[in-house]
């Protein structure tokens, strides 16, 4: 079995961007979306990613799913999370 | 001490060092993991004013020290600190002020609550004469804010994380968050031949960020508790600690090793050799086998 492919219709790139505006920005445009829309947001690898990741979180938006770039991860997310998230 | 003029070899044993300036002295003051309350901290300002030069200098363990205090009145100002509590701190071969995070009572990353730890460090151990200087420290997570690496004896939280197939959504966040890249992914490895997710016990530095960060919760803490490390040292010859036991999941057998750790110190450590450049000196794998071995031996005495 090999991981999903999901149909992305928006994108922010936040690479570069310190914390915590990286984790804002994404925020906002995650904020923005409809309830079947999924963005990818793309955030430089290590620190960055854990900030960026955690600030979704606690958002309570959901990770879909993700893909390693070089340097950088994309990350896909719903507005919605109808799944939850178990603790 | 009720000599109102102390002699001055004792002096560094309660915590008064000399300075630089002939006749004045430092006030060396204790401050377990940080911790003073604002009527100390007044008290402290207040002895500073009149025994000192209204000025403090804190120290790296976590300590205030009063400086340009006169030998007369180191006296008068020990009593007047020790009225509010407030205690002086270690100098010498012996065990210093007990270093501590703010830990998970307030830190949202700390694992393990480290006060009451350095406090009970503090009750066994503290002024405690040694081969050399003894330094402990307490931090709450892998992130190491107190350096427990770099003392003779660091205890930091650790979890170890425990991948559970049913939550996850194969999202593989995991396996780029790790900071040291010990998730890896297996394909067609799972119990029913599809994927599974696995953290390298050996390059895992049991730092929560997974089970903290899954967005699906998959990733959950299997097993939570200690790190103890051995042997840190930042002097002149620096050395990091060694790992002597990666996960103690029981406050008893923490302290346990802890005690075993130090006798063995006592028993084996020239004078003024540090822990670490002993257990180099021996061999770290001896010195483990008989920290762990006498940890495990039930004893008689009592706290």
């Amino acid at each position: 079995m090999s991981r999903q492919n999901y149909l992305v219709s928006k994108s922010i790139d936040v690479r570069g961007v310190s914390c915590p505006v990286n984790a804002v920005r994404a925020k906002q445009a995650i904020a923005a979306l409809s309830d079947d829309e999924l963005i990818e947001v793309i955030v430089d690898a290590g620190e960055s990613l854990i900030r960026v990741v955690r600030s979704i979180n606690d958002a309570g938006f959901k990770i879909i799913t993700s893909h390693p770039l070089e340097n950088a991860v994309a990350i896909v997310v719903s507005r919605v999370n109808t799944a939850g998230r178990p603790q | 001490m009720s000599n109102s003029n102390p002699e001055l070899a004792a002096l560094g044993k309660v915590g008064m060092m000399r300075q630089t300036q002939p006749d004045y002295y430092v006030m060396r003051l204790k401050a377990v993991g940080g911790d003073l309350s604002s009527g100390q901290l007044a008290r402290i300002a207040e002895v500073a004013e009149r025994y000192g030069r209204g000025g403090v200098h804190l120290s790296t363990r976590q300590g205030v020290e009063i400086h340009y205090v006169r030998s007369q009145d180191l006296e008068p100002a020990r009593i007047a600190l020790a009225e509010a509590g407030v205690e002086m701190g270690a100098c010498g071969p012996r065990v210093r002020s007990i270093v501590a995070c703010p830990g998970s009572e307030t830190c949202r990353l700390g694992v393990i609550d480290t006060k009451p730890i350095a406090r009970e460090l503090d009750a066994r151990y503290f002024k405690q004469e040694m081969p050399s200087k003894f330094k402990l420290a307490v931090t709450g997570c892998s992130s190491n804010c107190t350096k427990a690496n770099e003392n003779d004896i660091g205890v930091r939280g650790a979890i170890e994380p425990l991948w559970e197939p049913a939550s996850c959504t194969d999202c593989g966040l995991c396996v780029s968050f790790c900071p040291v890249s010990a998730i890896g992914r297996r394909d067609g490895e799972g119990s029913g031949g599809e994927f599974r997710y696995e953290s390298d016990e050996e390059s895992c530095i049991n730092c929560s960020v997974c089970s903290s960060l899954c967005p699906s919760g998959a990733w959950v803490v299997g097993r939570k508790g200690y790190t103890v490390l051995i042997g840190g040292t930042m002097g002149r010859i620096p050395r990091f600690a060694s790992v002597l036991k990666r996960i103690v999941e029981s406050d008893e057998e923490l302290y346990a090793l802890i005690e075993a750790s130090i006798r063995c110190y006592r028993e084996h450590g020239l004078k003024k050799e540090r822990f670490g450049h002993m257990i180099d000196r021996i061999g770290l794998e001896n010195i483990k086998e008989e920290i762990i071995e006498q940890a495990e031996l039930p004893r008689v005495e009592k706290y």
